[in-house]
């Protein structure tokens, strides 16, 4: 018998955990929207331009999910919005997550992160600070965000979360206004010892406006990007040579609904940020009920004949089913643009022949989803 | 006198996917959080009242089989590695 505490590093208890949880469908981490406005206007926002006042959620509301949360075996929380340092109930909201034990992370534009707040964070540290970053001068994250001064303020910030060794890491969406900024960004990071990553998926607003997908990079440029980020996509090669690819008829291949799930301000729970859809509600469901409706969705298979099936580059995929369902409706649709990234970048990596997807000459079968009408218009297929 | 402990503010104790964990609220430690063995767990719950190391042997020797000496040698190594950890409230009391 022992009762000591074994030295086992906090990424092998975590995988350990992680590999329990994909087993037993425990919900390790919750995405919380506590808030879904922001204090930035950007123009590829999805969610807080269709956002009202009261799309906040109140820490009584925030309480109720805490306390469900917990019993269901939740150990991570990633607070996000909209900007969740706007949010008048925030530390306290925070304060009683912290308190009962949740690893704390937080999504934000740092742009209010002035000393209180990192002297609060400095005491009551989360595991980390994922900064959105928008540009490296006052005038790109103008032209981004809509706000004067903005670079000057986050870089601020960075500062003072880095004199308290409070950890974090930088992303970037790369889109038109932005990709000439990404690889001097990741330098940037880079410098300040931090992580830098970037999405090359601009999705639509929540309610259906399609001017952010006009920001989105058409196929070659996003894997002329990739390429330049990582000389002979080596990052892709190393990645792609770690797992076997089997083609399979299961729409959902990740965590999202198994030990994942994402909450808006109205409780509405989804498989993740990215999806939308709400599938059930926390604040008037039991867990067990919601719990069980989204394990009914990602068990979702493809109809017959669907490219996706039988897609053998589906790991290395530029979208996924709650980027599919965004612009195509259904997270079993097909969006040809994310199939040509992925046949591109497979080419580059000298794993397909053509680099362009059967879908092009063979055409989509008429049963599957597309996006239609100006969502389809929206995205560049194969334009450079 | 004799010395008494109780776990203090520090830490929260969290049980998830098989896992008895404590979860540290504060910085000053080298990672955010811990795992135990189930008897740790079960040390760490009696823990919620100030307890002496005689009280916590006492305990497991009622609820596993083991000896006396190994039960009061693993409470010893149990309470130095909280106490590393700043996870431990002492004081001394007469008895």
């Amino acid at each position: 018998m022992t009762c000591v505490i074994p030295s086992i590093p906090v990424d092998t208890l975590r995988d350990r955990m992680g590999s329990r949880a994909m087993a037993e469908r425990i919900p390790l981490w919750a995405h919380i929207e506590i808030i879904a406005t922001c204090n930035f206007k950007c123009q590829h926002c999805y969610i807080a331009p269709c956002a009202e006042r009261q799309d906040v959620m109140s820490p009584a509301n925030a309480r109720i999910l805490f306390d469900k949360l917990e019993r269901a075996g939740t150990l991570s929380l990633l607070l996000t919005g909209g900007e969740v340092l706007t949010h008048k109930n925030f530390k306290e909201i925070y304060l009683d997550a912290k308190r009962r034990g949740f690893l704390l992370y937080v999504n934000t534009n740092a742009y209010l992160l002035g000393e209180r707040w990192a002297d609060f964070f400095a005491e009551w540290p989360p595991e980390y600070f994922s900064i959105s970053l928008y540009g490296l001068s006052n005038e790109r994250y103008q032209e981004v965000t809509g706000i004067p001064n903005s670079f000057t303020k986050v870089c601020k910030a960075l500062d003072l979360l880095a004199e308290r060794g409070l950890t974090y890491g930088l992303k970037c969406p790369a889109m038109s206004i932005t990709v000439d900024e990404i690889p001097a960004m990741h330098e940037f990071a880079k410098a300040r010892g931090t992580k830098f990553r970037y999405d090359p998926i601009i999705n639509p607003q929540e309610k259906g406006d399609v001017s952010p997908l006009h920001l989105q990079l058409a196929p070659k440029d996003v894997v002329d990007l990739e390429e330049r980020m990582s000389p002979g996509m080596k990052e892709f090669k190393d990645f792609y040579g770690r797992y076997t690819h089997e083609p399979t008829n299961q729409v959902y291949r990740c965590g999202g609904g198994r030990i994942v799930m994402a909450i808006n301000v109205h409780g509405g729970v989804s498989t993740c940020l990215s999806s939308r859809q709400a599938v059930g509600n926390l604040f008037e469901q039991p867990f067990e009920e919601v719990w069980e409706m989204i394990g009914g969705k990602v068990t979702k298979k493809f109809p017959d004949g669907h490219p996706c099936a039988s897609c053998r580059f589906r790991l290395m995929c530029a979208g996924c089913p709650a980027t599919v369902e965004q612009v195509a409706g259904l997270p079993e649709g097909y969006v040809q643009q994310y199939c040509a990234i992925t046949h591109l970048r497979a080419h580059r990596m000298g794993i397909h022949p053509t680099g362009v997807p059967r879908t092009v000459t063979e055409g989509i079968p008429a049963h599957v989803r597309t996006p239609v009408g100006a969502t389809a218009r929206a995205l560049p297929v194969l334009v450079s | 006198m004799t010395a008494e402990f109780k776990r203090g503010d520090r830490f929260v104790y969290r049980h998830i996917a098989g896992e008895h964990l404590l979860v540290a609220l504060h910085q000053d430690r080298v990672a955010p959080l811990f795992t135990f063995s189930p008897t740790g767990a079960s040390l760490w719950r009696e823990l919620g009242e100030w307890s002496s190391v005689e009280r916590l042997t006492e305990h497991l020797v009622n609820r596993y089989d083991v000896s006396r000496e190994d039960a009061a040698r693993d409470v010893m190594a149990f309470l130095e590695q909280l106490s590393s950890l700043n996870a431990l409230e002492t004081r001394e009391v007469t008895p």
